[in-house]
């Protein structure tokens, strides 16, 4: 016999006798002893390599796994020295590999398949398809088999497997996976101990698993030995006369080591699920499926179907996305703890004291099970409660999140995730929902979000809740399509329950990094939570869910979401809205009671993200959120600016620019960062402010005015809502110098409101609105007595018109009459335009801030010295927040300083008043007032307080007295037997007037010849010449009419010398010369100024705008329709013909 | 022998063993025989291929005739005939250096494309330039030289490669077409090469002719495990070269392909006999220079090893295997068959540790024969051939052989300066092929031979060196011829050669002297014709 002539093995030397070629048999023990030397007793990289790269066939790397099961199963008398050492550390590679798939498949990604099409030739190294070529014989077992055996063309197939992006293995028919060939750049800081050397190792030895770690892998290797045989069935059933594919190795290999594992673990059990589905394309789906059924039954879960109930995916609960970010608290008075919605917390593992705070990391899925007890998972620590325990793992900066079930009443081994935590840049921003109760007969919910849905980086999406089918434990289910998925604000997806309408929309193609972000949406139904989702690698995550906390959770403290559905007993009302210049006033009276209520204007704002701006003193500056969306300023005597902050118009949705909040927020604000101001506007460090709306007519105009009444409105009846209080009727008024089509034009506009978001509920709008002045007349009545010695003369003395009225007693008809009633164009505005002009004015105010009699605080107010457009601001700032006594600081602070400033109020309110005297004496005329010693004057309004600056300075006796000079030269003769007696006794409800009026039961009596015919002509000597018609001298006490003021030109023959207005010159100028008060040292030489007052007022008419509006109005073939005291237009000419330019 | 056989050398072993083959028609082996020989590597440069080359081209091709039609003859020496054909995928065309990542256009390929190769490949073998072969990396080398094949074919459908795969396809549609392939499951061509080539030339057939294949072929192969080394790269060379073959792994190398070929149902399907050769150990050192190790080129020239000679051997018995044998491998077992031998533990080899024992004699003379004529071809003292040619043996009534063409004569020689040795300048002996091949069984009378006549060193010893009887081992039997006193081996060759007469049918005067000097030598010897 002779030796072998190969090469040496240590299954010893083969014998054969020389001289022909001998039949090779049991060629595996040979090839197994094989001496190759100690090259791998070391297994370096390059002797890895080498294996690999020995074996003839680009599949090498899965082909070696396939044999490594067959080759370490040998013979132990065979000196395995070579080969069977790579083999045993590829088995061990395996089995990490494994082992990491049942831990942390929630870092795993699978790739898509990749199809390789062999027969390809046109590009004959495509990567694929060349590959693909290479499966020759095999070809079959890499298809799919079911598709294969139906259709012949079917393609060979592989998935790469991904481990946090990594690339690291693969499927295999020959071992079910395989690992990369380079997979070194593998880290995983401490989670995978058995990455050693650059590839994985035996987890059992390396892994240091705790049990809870031994049962997840248990689970996966006892299935895969459950299901290889089928699984070697299912892919050699396409072979077609090949020889089968035979994994009995790799099967009795998984055999033993499931055992192996059991016997390492503690009560390992075969029911469960990894925590993660993985998603592993046919054949291998079955093989790496681990999951147990669980049956959820009136929020229980339980193994056993027959307990009946909705069958649960325990893989899809956790969020799926592999990122969470933390959340910081801004603000130590709100702590998150008390937020509006839950979140995730845990302690930070290196400083006890410190919180870190996660959005809830559940599936859209994981929600749908939950439904509303999603604060459970998160607020639970009892044994028998379902709940999710966060854990931070300092130095991946990750967290780790286990959900435990109670199941069948054991809590069970937890479903375990980890998420990489992101970290928001910049300041953290803010999102709002408004109101803070929610119904299911309130339809309308707001929501604004300065991450906006559509943002190409972080954004929340609101998703919502269908409160409308509220009912023991499905109550508050969120709103899903009809194929599951969530509906979510402004996009895609459709529930007949749900209407969503973007009224603010982030324009983020064309935005630039200086525009704000933010959005607002609308919905019917209310915001149930948000979805965090972020841009990350290119891609849009789901980051976690912020769920809004059910109604009345103690939580949140003072600050809960309310649930009304289930209010019963509501109240009705009346509402009165009076919408003025600079200010207006909401009020209501609930039905049959006498009483007039403010609207509170409460602050409904719920904070999703964020803190509430928490300003005790009102002196911070308003914030973003302040000015873009509902106010959070609570408001004394339902009193609010009418300042309406526009959104730059490519926020504002297409179609919603007259909507509320869309046209224009309502701002209550009263600290703004001013930049500039003119007579409509005022420009902030947000955006623009409109104000002084009310005589606005163009298209714009009225969009800003209806946005602002839209808005007001919604949150007057949503005060009332959540008082138990349905409004049901809605009252309005406007200045008597409004012409019929402005008034047309308001109750289009208010007509708008009649409907409310509550459901099967309108409201009557008042289809004879008040004039303001028969209003505030209603208002008096509830305050003060009259009887036939005294007369009531009510001045409602606005930013841009002072109402009048004369009220007395009608003995025969036992009720109180409104006898005269006159809308004037000259108030309170004119102040603020002094000031404008007055370098002295503005300094003194600032003074007046600075000074310690002042107590209230003006963000920004130095402005006012140096930016004189924004005075007026400045100045309406300290005014409308000062209260009672606090007034005459300021006024004596502005007469210490600039006393030549009061010579505006004295101008103003005597010449009100000599107009009132010419009033009252024809009321007492026409009515037969005989007996009536004494008026009672009561000032009205924010402006009547003008009434009460002479009352500081010069005095109170000195104004009384000027008053009555006043009153008593217009009312001519007889009048010394009437004294005017100013009250101030209502002044509390300072501007509310209008409002309570409207709202108060009616008692007034009020007749349309009154209305239209109120107004007098108020001067002498001018001459009415019609067109065809008779010339006509008009007197002081005539009525004063449309025709008269139509033809400047010709219709009108102006008088030399003003008999009337000289009257109460004269008085003024006494009054406010050096011989009296000494307001005005060189008041001769503005009496001088009065004879060029005859030059002067014809064009100061014709430039009037409501004059040149009218005069428009009737090229267009509308009526001209103005009309306005001779006597006061006089009064305004001079004014701003002579007195303002001396005060500059 | 009506088969026509196929032979390809893959790689710098398979370029070695065709060497060996080439020599095994030289002595005659295959009479009558048509031989298509197909050598296959990836290294224009290799010396061993361009020794093939040289070899096939430059001697035997020329020795059967320069410009003439050749015949397969019988009982002489170049009895086969061979056609020549060869093939080497260029990759210094494609891309930038011919790396994978050029050829595959890896940049414009899919993020899951290039994953799907980096699952597979190293950063390094995708990256390292093919000029040099496949460096050990079978892996890359298996699908490059498949796929090399089948753009060839597309590219060049009447190019040499494309010719042999249609005579491979012709063969089976005729006779029987039998397809051996030499090389080494350790290196990188040829263990890269060798599972393939039934599939890849199968796929080739359906390219030349879309619907046909070679399914009525035979394929058999050698799997040659190591069975010699060089130096060990050094870390620069690693560095540069990104890829360099270590011999140090070629016994891993081995047992990883031997697995491969043990389990792959494909190879196994394609393949109806494997011979498997190795040595116990790889401590045969190749004779190269410098320390450096050579990934391939000119440089790569490595000594002739006995092995590859017995890879011949293999050829043979797969090509003389009774057609039934196969057909019932192929048909039935659908399985291929591994075959080893034996040898004598001392290390001496014999005549049948090569051949069957039915063929040792023949084996044993044709060899010894063909030895012989080198000392009667390369001294210029005794070069009978050039001399018959040149007319100057007329005295000796030699004549009818100056139409030898002179490329003819200068082929013979060439051919036994590669075969046996050639003289240098100082007139020292170069080994040739059978030199190298009795160093690779570590001298002595390890191999077949007399150890005396491998004792040569310079031209004075040859000379002196008695062809006529140191040719055979002395244990052996004898085969030698006498000289008289006064004259010597060559002059006897010359009186022996005289007495025969010239072959009738042999047109062409180089054979037909060939022949002569063959039959001259035969008697001489004592063999039977």
């Amino acid at each position: 016999m002779a030796k072998a002539l190969l090469i040496n093995s240590s299954v010893g030397e083969k014998e054969a006798v020389q001289g022909s070629w001998h039949l090779f048999e049991q060629a595996t023990p040979y090839i197994q002893g094989i001496n190759t030397g100690d090259l791998v007793e070391n297994v370096d990289a390059e002797v890895l390599s080498n294996m690999i790269s020995g074996l003839p066939s680009i599949w090498s790397r899965a082909k070696v796994f396939g044999y490594a099961f067959k080759y370490t199963q040998k013979d132990a008398n065979i000196d395995t020295s070579g080969l069977i050492k790579f083999y045993e550390s590829i088995v061990n590679e395996w089995k990490g590999l494994i082992a990491l798939l049942a831990l942390f498949p929630d870092r795993i990604v699978l790739s898509k398949p990749i199809e390789f099409t062999p027969g390809l030739l046109d590009s004959l190294y495509n990567i694929p398809n060349a590959f693909g070529r290479m499966l020759f014989e095999d070809t079959d077992l890499w298809c799919d088999p079911k598709v294969l055996k139906e259709q012949k063309q079917s393609k060979p197939q592989i998935q790469l497997i991904y481990y946090n992006n990594l690339l690291i293995g693969a499927t295999s028919p020959y071992s079910l996976i395989f690992t990369g060939i380079d997979y070194s750049a593998f880290t995983a800081k401490g989670d995978v101990p058995w990455f050693r050397n650059g590839r994985f190792d035996n987890p059992l030895e390396f892994g240091n698993f705790d049990n809870n770690q031994l049962q997840k892998l248990y689970l996966l290797v006892n299935n895969l030995a459950n299901r290889i045989p089928e699984f070697e069935k299912e892919i050699n059933q396409n072979r077609e006369g090949k020889e089968n594919l035979k994994l009995t190795p790799l099967f009795e290999f998984v055999q033993k080591w499931s055992s192996e594992i059991k016997a390492r673990g503690f009560q390992l059990v075969t029911e469960g699920a990894l925590d993660a589905e993985l998603e592993f394309m046919q054949p291998f789906t079955q093989l790496f499926r681990i999951k147990q059924d669980l049956f959820l039954n009136e929020g229980n879960f339980s193994f056993d179907e027959t307990n009946g109930g909705q069958k649960v995916d325990l893989q899809k609960i956790l969020m799926h996305d592999d990122f969470i970010f933390s959340l910081s608290q801004v603000s130590e008075e709100q702590r998150l703890e008390t937020s509006a919605v839950h979140y995730m917390t845990c302690t930070d593992p290196q400083n006890a004291n410190k919180k870190w705070y996660f959005p809830i990391p559940l599936s859209n899925y994981g929600l749908r099970l939950f439904k509303n007890r999603v604060g459970e998972l998160v607020n639970s620590s009892l044994e028998h409660s379902h709940e999710l325990r966060a854990s931070i793992k300092v130095n991946d900066f990750k967290l780790i999140v286990e959900l435990f079930l109670i199941v069948d009443g054991k809590k069970q081994t937890p479903i375990v995730r980890e998420y990489e935590i992101k970290l928001l840049t910049g300041v953290q921003r803010n999102i709002i929902m408004w109101p803070n109760f929610i119904s299911r007969n309130w339809n309308q919910y707001y929501f604004y979000n300065e991450y906006p849905s559509n943002s190409r980086d972080i954004k929340f999406v609101p998703f919502y809740k269908n409160i409308s089918q509220s009912n023991g434990y499905d109550g508050g289910n969120y709103i899903f399509d009809h194929k599951e998925n969530l509906i979510y604000g402004g996009y895609e997806g459709y529930h007949p329950d749900l209407k969503i309408e973007h009224l603010i929309k982030y324009p983020v193609s064309t935005a630039t990094r200086e525009d704000h972000p933010y959005e607002v949406i609308r919905s019917n139904r209310p915001v149930a939570g948000l979805e965090l989702r972020a841009m990350i690698g290119g891609k849009d995550r789901i980051c976690g869910y912020l769920i809004v906390k059910e109604p009345n959770d103690e939580s949140m403290g003072g600050q809960q979401i309310y649930d009304l559905s289930h209010e019963t007993n509501f109240e009705t009302a009346v509402i009165g809205i009076d919408f003025g210049s600079n200010n207006s006033c909401l009020s209501y009276s609930r039905t049959n009671r006498s009483e007039v209520e403010p609207i509170p204007f409460k602050n409904r704002r719920i904070f999703l993200l964020g803190a509430e701006i928490i300003d005790h003193f009102r002196e911070k500056t308003a914030v973003r959120n302040e000015l873009l969306f509902f106010q959070n300023e609570d408001t004394a005597n339902g009193q609010i600016k009418s300042w309406v902050h526009d959104h730059k118009p490519q926020y504002v949705a297409t179609g919603m620019e007259q909507e509320e909040i869309a046209g224009g927020v309502p701002i209550f604000e009263h600290n703004l960062v001013i930049h500039g101001m003119d007579n409509r506007t005022i420009t902030t460090n947000a955006g623009i402010l409109h104000h002084s709306m009310k005589w606005l007519n163009d298209a714009r105009g009225k969009e800003k005015k209806k946005a602002y009444l839209k808005t007001v409105w919604i949150m007057a009846v949503a005060d009332l809502y959540a008082n138990k209080v349905l409004a049901n009727e809605l009252r309005w008024s406007y200045p008597g110098s409004f012409t019929k089509f402005d008034v047309r034009q308001y109750q289009l506009m208010y007509d708008e409101l009649s409907h409310v978001p509550i459901e099967k509920h309108s409201i009557k709008v008042s289809y004879q609105p008040s004039t303001e002045a028969e209003a505030v007349c209603n208002y008096a009545l509830t305050n003060i007595g009259l009887d036939e010695k005294n007369i009531l003369l009510g001045i409602d003395v606005g930013g841009s018109t002072s109402d009048i009225l004369v009220l007395g007693m009608d003995s025969k008809a036992r009720a109180y009459k409104l006898s005269k009633q006159s809308s004037l164009r000259m108030a309170a505005g004119i102040l603020s335009e002094v000031i404008k002009d007055s370098n002295a004015v503005r300094h003194a105010i600032y003074k007046y801030h600075e000074s310690p009699a002042c107590p209230i605080k003006v963000a920004n107010i130095k402005d006012i010295t140096e930016k004189a457009n924004t005075s007026p601001f400045y100045l309406n700032a300290i005014l409308d927040r000062l209260k009672d006594e606090q007034f005459r600081a300021f006024y004596s602070s502005l007469a210490q300083f600039t006393p030549e400033v009061f010579v505006i109020p004295a101008y103003i309110t005597g010449l009100l008043l000599f107009y009132s005297g010419q009033l009252i004496a024809k009321a007492m005329k026409e009515n037969e007032y005989q007996n009536v010693r004494m008026v009672d004057f009561l000032p009205f309004g924010k402006g009547g307080r003008i009434f009460d600056w002479l009352d500081v300075f010069p005095g109170k006796t000195e104004a009384r007295n000027y008053y009555n000079q006043c009153f008593k030269a217009g009312f001519g003769e007889g009048s010394q037997h009437i004294n005017l007696e100013k009250k101030d006794s209502i002044r509390s409800d300072n501007k509310s007037e209008v409002s309570k009026g409207l709202s108060a039961p009616q008692e007034v009596t009020v007749s349309a010849d009154v209305r239209e015919n109120s107004d007098l002509f108020g001067e002498n000597g001018f001459v009415f010449q019609p067109q065809n018609g008779e010339e006509q001298l008009l007197k002081a006490s005539d009525i004063i009419k449309i025709e008269h003021l139509k033809d400047m030109k010709f219709g009108i023959r102006i008088p030399d010398k003003f008999i009337e207005f000289n009257k109460f010159f004269d008085i003024f100028i006494r009054f406010v010369g050096p011989n009296s008060t000494g307001i005005k040292n060189d008041a001769a030489q503005l009496e001088a100024k009065k004879a060029q007052l005859a030059r002067e007022l014809k064009a100061f008419i014709l430039n009037d705008s409501e004059w040149q509006k009218a005069n428009e109005q009737a090229k267009t073939g509308q009526p001209f329709d103005y009309k306005h005291s001779m006597l006061i237009l006089e009064g305004m000419c001079f004014l701003e013909k002579f007195i303002i330019p001396e005060l500059k | 022998m009506n088969d026509k056989l196929f032979v390809i050398g893959i790689g710098g072993t398979g370029m070695r063993a065709l060497e060996a083959f080439v020599h095994t028609c030289a002595m005659g082996m295959y009479d009558k025989t048509e031989i298509n020989i197909l050598a296959l590597d990836t290294d224009l440069e290799n010396g061993n291929f361009n020794r093939l080359k040289e070899l096939v081209k430059d001697t035997y091709l020329k020795v059967k005739g320069y410009n003439k039609t050749h015949y397969a003859l019988e009982n002489t020496f170049f009895s086969a005939k061979i056609n020549f054909f060869e093939f080497c995928p260029d990759y210094s065309n494609i891309g930038k250096n011919g790396k994978f990542t050029s050829l595959s256009a890896y940049s414009y390929a899919s993020k899951e494309e290039k994953d799907l190769a980096r699952l597979l490949l190293t950063d390094n073998v995708r990256e390292f330039d093919l000029k040099h072969g496949y460096r050990s990396q079978t892996h890359l080398g298996s699908l490059l030289m498949y796929h090399s094949i089948l753009q060839e074919v597309k590219d060049n459908p009447k190019g040499s490669l494309s010719q042999f795969i249609q005579s491979i396809f012709d063969a089976g549609e005729q006779q029987t077409a039998r397809v051996f392939v030499l090389g080494s499951v350790f290196g990188g061509t040829g263990a890269s090469s060798i599972p393939i080539i039934p599939k890849a030339f199968n796929a080739a057939m359906n390219i030349i002719v879309p619907g046909k294949s070679l399914s009525k072929a035979f394929f058999g192969a050698t799997l040659l495990s190591s069975y010699f080394k060089f130096p060990p790269p050094d870390e620069t060379q690693r560095a540069n070269q990104l890829v360099v073959a270590n011999s140090k792994n070629f016994a891993l190398n081995s047992q990883v392909a031997m697995m491969f070929y043990n389990e792959d149902q494909t190879v196994k399907s394609t393949y109806q006999k494997f011979y498997m050769l190795g040595t116990p150990s790889n401590d045969f050192q190749t004779k190269q220079e410098g320390k450096e190790t050579v990934t391939g080129g000119v440089k790569q020239k490595n000594d002739a090893h006995y092995i590859e000679l017995l890879t011949a051997f293999a050829a043979y018995d797969f090509f003389h295997t009774k057609k039934a044998e196969l057909s019932e491998i192929k048909e039935d077992k659908r399985e291929v068959q591994y075959y080893f031998r034996a040898l004598n533990e001392n290390g001496k080899l014999d005549f049948k540790d090569f051949v069957h024992s039915h063929l040792v004699g023949e084996f044993m003379k044709k060899f010894g024969m063909l030895i012989a004529l080198s000392f009667l071809v390369y001294p210029e003292k005794t070069d009978f051939f050039a001399a018959a040619q040149a007319k100057t043996l007329e005295k000796n009534k030699i004549i009818g052989y100056d139409d030898i063409l002179m490329e003819e004569v200068n082929a013979l020689k060439k051919y036994f300066a590669m075969f046996h040795f050639a003289l240098d300048k100082e007139k020292e002996l170069i080994d040739g092929w059978l030199r190298q091949v009795y160093r690779s069984a570590n001298g002595q009378d390890n191999f077949l031979f007399n150890a005396e006549l491998f004792s040569i060193g310079n031209e004075r010893e040859l000379n002196k060196f008695a062809y006529n009887k140191q040719i055979y081992r002395p244990n052996d039997e004898k085969h030698e011829y006498k000289t008289g006193i006064f004259s010597n081996a060559y002059d006897e060759f010359k009186s022996e050669f005289i007495k025969l007469s010239d072959e009738e049918g042999i047109n062409n005067k180089s054979e037909k002297l060939i022949k002569r000097m063959y039959k001259t030598l035969v008697k001489l010897y004592g063999f039977e014709n």
